[in-house]
């Protein structure tokens, strides 16, 4: 299978008063044509600095991309000019950004959020453009839509705005589709919808989709490889499969316990990850996430593990990991 | 938005008699009179003044003689400038008074509003501090000083314009940028820490993340957001500059709305009070009417019902 985008070595700094947080800190991932893969981790790992970073909308100062390839198609999107990196934007890559409430301009209608992307990257007409946000409005599932595209944001619902987001991101036909968390802030019974939404659309233009979140069940049911991510870095990587069933990192563990489970006795607590996320200005010697980890051995304290491939095309950053059998229990 | 508009107009009746009743009350409180004199006026005379201009009659009937006579578009006659009704002499300084505050007006927004966006474009760099320190200045010199200052430089020292009074383009130019200097410093302010405000905002990442322009994420999603806060004291503003200064018309000895009222005021001149307190409340009132519907039409989340 053909990278459509790698990432590779990408670190991304923000430069503040207290020192430098490596909020990105040396991250490699891969997405294949027509893929979908999930990032996932807690929240201040790093996951949607690492998506702003692909699309260098990471506002500078404070930030800065500090080394790294975003390799799109080939071409380093990093060494692009602002003028050729505005091409990419919204027409090659677009983004569905996890605040539907406060993405959307207030003062210009639905319609016309849409129609400008379109105007600009498919050299459409106003009333072209305007049609076809008509159309789009209506793809996602937005009712009498030639009546609301002349609607402000805030006549929408979260979830609903949230379907805009959806139309404006994929109104260009990007080859690659970035959607922060997109269903953080609605409803239950809106997310899987919206998801479903994203997942039939990504797969009738063929779009590759990177999905952050930091919901496992969404990450099962949605993506074929699944990279985790613990402080800025990936700490591990496999099919969604495997990263499951046979999880090699105690964080991803941990992840996976502290789901709520249905075919648990009523009573039980429900697991929790011991301790906070690592500061990243100073982060931890060795492993970053070792303080927290109870199957810590001396040398995470000393040695920083890079991915390693422990079993066949699964990777994780871990010392624990290499021995076999591994000390945490599989999950069924 | 028609109800709204027709129940903000017809609230222009209890707020133009309030103002009414509160000046009225107030002036007549205040010690002192019109015939007031150096050398006192023979009581005989005064009696005859009070009788010619009804001042004799109970305070009341006096009220409601003004209020009557307002209703029908005179505000009644001025002890001081006998060829004319106060509503003539208002309407003499009204022209004078209304172009030197459109002309400030829009000096002030022609500068407020670059500035700010300078400022906040480029924060944390040379033009931005210049302009903070600039507004800041501006905000704090009252104007007679300020008036008196750029008078000494550019009549003074410079001989290039005249001191004071009405007639050309050359008298306009001091009095205008004396009287814009402050709305101006304040329009840069708000302007420079709204966009602040706007340019984190999440739908500027938006519109920036579709590919546009910087000149189109900047004209089309901040400015227009940006500029709400603005509007809001802009308008209050124009009010105040329309209505004329008491202190920069006296500077620059120009015949408009608030030389009069100040004049009126030294001479007791009851007629010309009224009037031109009762134009102040309705400039004001109207204008403040004018930026609410503005307000409707640049920001739609903003509805009358």
């Amino acid at each position: 299978m053909t990278a459509l985008l790698q990432v590779r070595n990408l670190s991304t700094y923000f430069h503040t008063q207290d020192g430098v947080v490596k909020a990105v800190d040396g991250v490699y991932y891969e997405v294949a044509k027509g893929e979908t893969i999930a990032l996932v981790g807690e929240s201040g790992c790093g996951k949607t600095v690492s998506a702003l970073s692909i699309l260098r909308l990471i506002p500078e100062p404070p930030g800065k991309i500090v080394s790294g390839e975003v390799l799109f198609e080939g071409t380093d999107l990093l060494k692009l000019s602002q003028e050729e990196m505005r091409k990419v934007r919204g027409a090659e890559i677009a983004m569905i950004f996890q605040e539907p409430m406060t993405s959307l301009n207030p003062v210009l209608t639905i319609g016309r959020q849409i129609s400008e992307a379109l105007e600009l990257h498919q050299q459409m007409t106003k009333q072209d453009a305007y049609k076809e946000a008509l159309r789009l409005l209506e793809l996602v599932g937005i009712p009498q839509a030639e009546r609301r595209a002349r609607d402000y944001p805030h006549q929408f619902s979260g979830g609903m705005r949230q379907r805009v987001m959806i139309a404006m991101a994929i109104s260009c036909r990007p080859k690659l589709l970035i959607a922060d968390e997109p269903t953080t802030a609605v409803d239950v019974t809106i997310q899987a919808q919206l998801l479903e939404l994203v997942r039939g659309i990504t797969r009738e233009l063929g779009t590759s989709l990177i999905l952050i979140t930091h919901n496992l069940g969404v990450v099962a049911r949605y993506a074929r490889r699944v990279y985790v991510m613990y402080a800025g870095r990936i700490v591990e990587h496999g099919t969604a499969q495997a990263v499951y069933h046979d999880p090699q990192h105690p964080y991803t563990v941990g992840l996976l316990s502290s789901v709520p489970r249905l075919d648990e006795p009523r009573k039980t607590h429900l697991s929790t990850i011991e301790g906070q996320p690592p500061d990243l200005i100073f982060p931890p010697s060795g492993c970053p996430f070792h303080p927290r980890c109870a199957y810590a051995i001396p040398k995470c304290s000393k040695d920083r593990p890079e991915l390693m491939e422990v079993e066949p095309a699964h990777y994780s950053a871990c010392w624990v990991a290499l021995q076999k059998p591994t000390p945490w229990k599989k999950i069924s | 938005m028609h109800k709204y508009l027709l129940r903000r107009i017809l609230w222009l009746v209890p707020v133009l008699l309030a103002v009414a009743f509160i000046t009225f009350s107030l002036m007549h409180l205040v010690p002192g009179g019109p015939w007031d004199r150096e050398k006192a006026l023979a009581p005989q005379v005064v009696e005859n003044l009070n009788r010619k201009y009804g001042l004799d009659k109970p305070l009341f009937v006096q009220f409601g003689n003004f209020l009557w006579n307002a209703l029908r578009g005179d505000l009644g006659v001025s002890y001081s400038f006998q060829d004319r009704g106060v509503t003539q002499i208002l309407l003499s300084g009204l022209p004078k008074t209304a172009t030197l505050g459109v002309i400030a007006f829009f000096l002030a927004i022609l500068i407020g509003i670059p500035f700010g966006m300078a400022a906040a474009l480029k924060q944390n760099s040379a033009v931005d501090y210049a302009s903070v320190f600039f507004a800041t200045i501006f905000a704090s010199i009252p104007g007679f000083v300020l008036g008196i200052l750029i008078m000494i430089i550019f009549s003074v020292v410079l001989h290039l314009l005249p001191t004071g009074g009405w007639g050309n383009v050359k008298h306009l130019i001091m009095p205008s940028f004396a009287l814009a200097a402050l709305p101006a410093a304040y329009i840069a302010r708000i302007t420079r820490a709204s966009m602040l405000e706007v340019m984190r905002q999440d739908y500027v990442r938006t519109a920036r993340a579709k590919g546009l322009a910087e000149r189109i994420v900047l004209l089309r999603h901040i400015l227009r957001n940006a500029l709400i806060p603005v509007m809001t004291i802009a308008g209050p503003e124009l009010a105040f500059l329309i209505s004329g200064s008491f202190i920069i018309e006296n500077l620059f000895s120009i015949p408009g709305v608030g030389r009069l009222f100040v004049q009126g005021v030294f001479a007791r001149d009851y007629g010309l009070i009224m009037g031109s307190i009762l134009f102040y409340a309705f400039a004001v009132a109207i204008v403040n009417l004018i930026v609410d519907i503005l307000y409707a039409v640049v920001d739609p989340r903003i509805r009358y019902e």
